[in-house]
């Protein structure tokens, strides 16, 4: 993300964006840029508004777009009653909103966000994802996450890396669907669970009043009474990167 | 004996944190070249006197004993006056990661944490010493009189410095547990303290004739960093080469009168007083037992930067809330402007951006300008009204207001360029379309404040002497933001100028040295090249931080 936004240089390979390389012309990805670092901070003495304010500099608004558009964002991120407080009193989710406010700002046609809901509570979580959900229907968003409802909620194309690797680069269907038929649930007795987390990916456990529902991935029927059911993109993401991940052979 | 393994952890930790960081690789070169110059003689350790109106300087051969002498003084007051600066990240560090939370969780107690620190900075002094002691005997080794002596070298600089390093490690810790004394206002006390202490001494150099006996006790009480035990070792070599020797009974650091002559003396050592042993030891204990000291303000639940400040005013505020309603409670607005509230996209209607490059550096430079002179302490905004009005009124001579109004905006100064890598926000600046656009922003918000604070206090001059006094005024606005920007730009910390600064400030415009004198204190900088000098040194350096600036994009 950091190459993409421009923030470090690649040391191999090239980055494009509509057809002009990103290295060589990297305002032809600033302009149009909307970025939130998965780590960034803000000025603690600035107000909310004036943070907003300053970024819009940065980006080349004018001043009465720049007005217009940091209170529209204060507003839709559901910071309006916060706008004028000094950013050294907001909580975690806060200035997030405010991140996610500031990447908005220029109307950016490319918006990446790095891990943006991570450490949120719910109701946070799920506005800032009706943002992203949004702003994704008439520009490409560049979402990371290791949050797998968050991209269920709103992706149309998934690329999974595992460790810096592209595992798949593919819609979310067809994600599921390659897992289709790998997917079973399960009663053990609790002395057996760990001897299928040792033979097979668990995706799930809950626990019942004698037994062990156990929901994992396998490419035969793993015990005579198991069910085969519908896979979840967190079973897809966990079939295609998890057993390196987990440690299961 | 937990406390103690406790602490060594501790100082394991700091020290392998340190050995992995690049500062401190630079901080011993920068230390192997202070010996280097020492040992070349750049400057030395000099007895002067006036003979027959002529200066004639003093100095020792290059013995292995006058070597380890003269190289133990110059590690002490090398520690004595940046040591402060250099170990003084070590608390910091622990605050601004956050680790001091994990900490407070811990059942390690204060004094075992501190100690642990207070080991840590002595290791590092002990580091920075042993790079001076091994520079000495390799120049000794190489150039120096008679046998390469590793005892007298190597314990020469630790007797002297070591224990030094030990008192400042001590002090740093106070310093850095005491709210107040953590930022800028610290390094400012911490320099002044260090020169206050090294002015007592100054007395011996006063005493009668009589040589080192007249040197009243106290004053060898207060033998910091060894000069007045070095006057003592070697008064008798420089009698013997001259009898006639009437200046002060100790030496001094400096260059050299221009021209003078110069007169070697030979010493080979000779055994070091009892009330040298005593003086070092109690430097130590005094030290060791600043660690106690600093357990008394150090706030183990005090969390990181930017947060919650458990200032005495905050406590009283959140704990009697109705009485002292009027201090400001830091918990207050989070409450009340968390008040979460799920907007639908749809309900927001967003201007559309037809403009993406229609400038904005008025305002980049407003809030730059909001930046620098935003938070503050009240009494430092009083300062500035009050520099302000008796500047404009023109009563106070230069040579007192230019050195206040100098240093008053050291704050201001001091946070450009590294505030950007300290709040995180260069990825935004870096990945905008006008990365130069916020370093200019930011310089000119500096020059501005540069220009107020000079332009109140120089007018009478300017007025008197026309465009020289214009070009001092210039000279001053360009030299002082360029260089705290390209330092902080490039250290990423605001001590570099702070201290570089204060030294400068303190040579050139408190001592009234004109060619130091950056910002017209003494009269005799105005229609000299120094000025001049100044302003091509701040524009060097804003090339310097453009050039960062393009290295980070």
């Amino acid at each position: 993300m950091r190459l993409i936004t421009t923030v470090s240089e690649p040391t191999t390979g090239t980055i494009d964006w509509n057809g002009t390389n990103v290295s060589d012309s990297p305002d032809a990805v600033r302009d149009i840029l909307g970025y939130l670092p998965q780590e960034f901070g803000v000025y603690p003495d600035l107000t909310a508004r004036e943070f907003l304010e300053y970024i819009a500099a940065l980006r080349g608004l004018d001043r009465e777009t720049a007005s217009a558009r940091t209170s529209e964002l204060l507003a839709l991120t559901g910071m309006e009653q916060a706008a004028d407080k000094k950013l050294r009193t907001f909580s975690g989710g806060m200035r997030q909103s405010v991140g996610i406010a500031q990447a908005l700002l220029n109307d950016p046609e490319l918006l990446i966000v790095d891990e943006p809901t991570v450490g949120l509570d719910p109701e946070k979580r799920v506005q800032i994802r009706n943002v992203l959900s949004s702003a994704a229907s008439d520009r490409v968003v560049l979402l990371s996450t290791h949050i797998v409802p968050d991209i269920e909620a709103t992706a149309s194309r998934v690329a999974l890396l595992d460790g810096g690797e592209l595992r798949a680069h593919t819609d979310p269907e067809s994600l599921i669907s390659d897992t289709d038929g790998n997917v079973y649930e399960c009663h053990a007795p609790r002395k057996d669970v760990e001897t299928l987390r040792e033979r097979y990916l668990v995706s799930s456990t809950v626990q019942q009043a004698d037994s062990v529902q156990v929901r994992l991935i396998a490419e035969e029927r793993p015990t005579p009474d198991a069910e085969c059911v519908t896979p979840t993109l967190e079973d897809a993401y966990l079939d295609h990167i998890g057993p390196r991940t987990i440690g299961v052979s | 004996m937990r406390t103690v393994s406790v602490a060594t952890a501790v100082a394991r930790a700091d020290l392998r944190q340190r050995a992995h960081s690049r500062r401190l690789l630079i901080v011993v070169a920068i230390v192997a070249y202070v010996g280097y110059q020492l040992n070349v003689g750049t400057f030395e350790l000099l007895y002067q006197d006036t003979v027959a109106g002529e200066t004639v300087d003093y100095r020792g051969e290059p013995t292995a004993p006058y070597v380890g002498l003269t190289t133990g003084l110059t590690g002490a007051t090398f520690v004595l006056f940046f040591g402060y600066y250099i170990l003084a990240s070590s608390l910091r560090r622990d605050r601004t990661t956050g680790f001091d939370e994990l900490l407070a969780s811990t059942p390690v107690s204060n004094c075992s944490y501190l100690l642990g620190k207070w080991l840590s900075h002595v290791g590092v002094v002990s580091v920075l010493l042993l790079t001076l002691a091994v520079a000495a005997l390799t120049n000794h080794a190489l150039h120096g009189d008679g046998t390469t002596d590793p005892v007298w070298i190597v314990g020469s600089v630790f007797l002297i410095g070591f224990p030094m390093g030990c008192f400042v490690a001590g002090v740093t810790l106070v310093f850095q547990s005491t709210t107040r004394l953590r930022g800028t206002v610290g390094n400012v006390v911490y320099f002044f303290g260090a020169a206050m202490l090294l002015s007592l001494v100054a007395a011996a150099f006063t005493a009668d004739d009589g040589g080192t006996g007249s040197i009243p006790s106290w004053i060898r009480a207060v033998d910091l960093v060894g000069l007045v035990v070095a006057g003592e070792l070697t008064f008798e070599a420089l009698l013997s080469v001259a009898p006639e020797y009437d200046g002060p009974p100790v030496a001094n650091y400096g260059a050299g009168a221009t021209g003078s002559e110069v007169i070697t003396f030979e010493w080979d050592g000779s055994s070091w007083p009892g009330w040298f042993y005593a003086n070092r030891l109690g430097l130590a204990v005094i030290g060791l037992g600043l660690v106690l000291v600093a357990t008394l303000p150090y706030e183990r639940y005090n969390s990181s930067e930017g947060s919650m400040s458990w200032t005495l005013g905050n406590r009283f505020a959140r704990f009697t809330p109705s009485i002292f309603s009027r201090f400001r409670n830091p918990f207050r607005a989070s409450e009340n402007a968390s008040t979460p509230r799920v907007v639908n996209p749809t309900d927001v209607s967003l201007t559309p951006v037809t403009d993406r490059s229609a400038g904005g550096f008025g305002r980049l430079f407003a809030q730059e300008l909001k930046l620098l002179t935003r938070g503050y302490p009240r009494w430092w905004y009083a300062g500035t009204v009050l520099i302000a009005a008796v500047g404009l009124s023109g009563s106070a001579p230069p040579e007192v207001l230019v050195p206040i109004a100098a240093i008053w905006p050291l704050f201001v100064w001091s946070g450009m360029g590294y505030r950007t890598a300290r709040h995180r926000i260069t990825p935004f600046i870096v990945a905008s379309k006008q990365p130069y656009r916020q370093l200019l922003a930011e310089w000119a918000a500096g020059a501005l404040v540069a220009a107020a604070f000079f332009g109140v206090t120089l007018w009478p001059m300017i007025l008197e002497t026309g465009l020289d006094g214009i070009v001092v005024l210039v000279g001053a606005i360009v030299f002082v933001p360029s260089v705290a920007q390209a330092l902080g730009l490039w250290s990423h910390t605001r001590r570099v100028f702070e201290l570089g600064y204060l030294l400068l400030w303190y040579i050139g415009l408190v001592n009234g040295v004109p060619p130091l004198d950056f910002a017209g204190a003494t009269t005799e900088t105005v229609g000299t090249v120094t000025p001049l000098l100044f302003g091509a040194i701040g524009l060097v350096a804003l090339t310097i931080a453009l050039g960062y600036r393009w290295r980070q994009t």
